[in-house]
């Protein structure tokens, strides 16, 4: 077993020293890695379960949470026959993301740019087409969490199956953690991937 | 199964006007939403307050007494996607 102790690392460390270490490591081996935030527990969760590997938590203070995760087999093949379905599903689907770096849409005066981003989270409910993913990142945080008021028509679109992605780095800084009302926290490795991935990605 | 959704739009005749109106309703707790005009309603101001049925008198009333004017109010049955407009303004 490997222990990494990442606390007082910043997001994305955490996850980049974990998934090192996985790499290296055989099958059924396992990573403990230490960290002194729930986002970034959530985010070593999230990349395992990625990966296909069995995981579990545990908070052992508070600012202290062990996360443990177990190297599964045949990965790779399993990782080949996911790509293959979803390609299969998405065969006339593009993938379609849209990031929202603030709370404001365009630049002017922000009393607008508010007004405007609230009408165009609302009419994205109205659409036929869904994105297959919305992330938030820097001031667009502040548009996922409790008591935002874009808040039902991100919940509505949650259901209807779009990925709701704020970045943790941003919630922090804005002091909002704990409040986010949607969807998940992610890091800047999941932003990258997702932008990557995309067939057309708008930016509001 | 389609979801339907009954609600009342209310339009203006301009943008500050409708931005106005959120502000105020929104400090005397009613809870509307400011929206785009949909489609369907061909308006002078892009924007629009979405209302629930049962609060539309009051939001109504309210309006008037601090002299917002509106340019239109419409009922709005919406099944999935698709919308119903009646004119009720009169």
């Amino acid at each position: 077993m490997i222990k990494i102790d990442a606390m007082g690392l910043p997001c994305p460390m955490p996850v980049i020293q974990t998934k090192k270490a996985l790499k290296n490591i055989e099958v059924d081996g396992s990573v403990e890695t230490l960290v002194d935030n729930e986002a970034s527990m959530e985010n070593l969760l999230k990349m395992a379960k990625e990966m296909g590997f069995n995981s579990s938590f545990e908070k052992l203070e508070d600012y202290k949470y062990r996360v443990m995760i177990i190297k599964g087999k045949e990965i790779e093949n399993k990782e080949k026959n996911e790509e293959s379905n979803e390609k299969e599903n998405n065969k006339n689907k593009e993938k379609m993301i849209i990031a929202i770096s603030s709370n404001k849409m365009g630049e002017g005066i922000d009393e607008l740019g508010e007004v405007l981003m609230k009408g165009f989270i609302y009419t994205l409910t109205e659409m036929d087409i869904m994105p297959k993913t919305i992330l938030f990142y820097n001031g667009g945080a502040k548009l996922t969490v409790e008591g935002a008021p874009t808040l039902t028509d991100l919940k509505l679109l949650e259901d209807e199956g779009v990925e709701i992605l704020t970045c943790g780095t941003c919630l922090n800084y804005y002091d909002l953690d704990g409040k986010l009302g949607v969807g998940e926290i992610t890091n800047m490795y999941t932003i990258m991937e997702r932008l990557q991935g995309a067939d057309k990605i708008i930016k509001p | 199964m389609k979801k339907i959704k009954e609600y009342n739009v209310i339009s203006f005749e301009s943008t500050h006007m409708a931005i106005k109106s959120e502000k105020l309703l929104l400090e005397k707790q009613m809870e509307i939403r400011i929206i785009p005009v949909p489609r369907e309603i061909t308006a002078s101001c892009g924007l629009a307050l979405r209302v629930d049925l049962d609060k539309f008198e009051r939001v109504k009333k309210i309006l008037e007494k601090n002299s917002i004017e509106i340019s239109g109010c419409y009922s709005i049955k919406q099944i999935g996607l698709k919308k119903e407009v009646i004119d009720i303004n009169r």
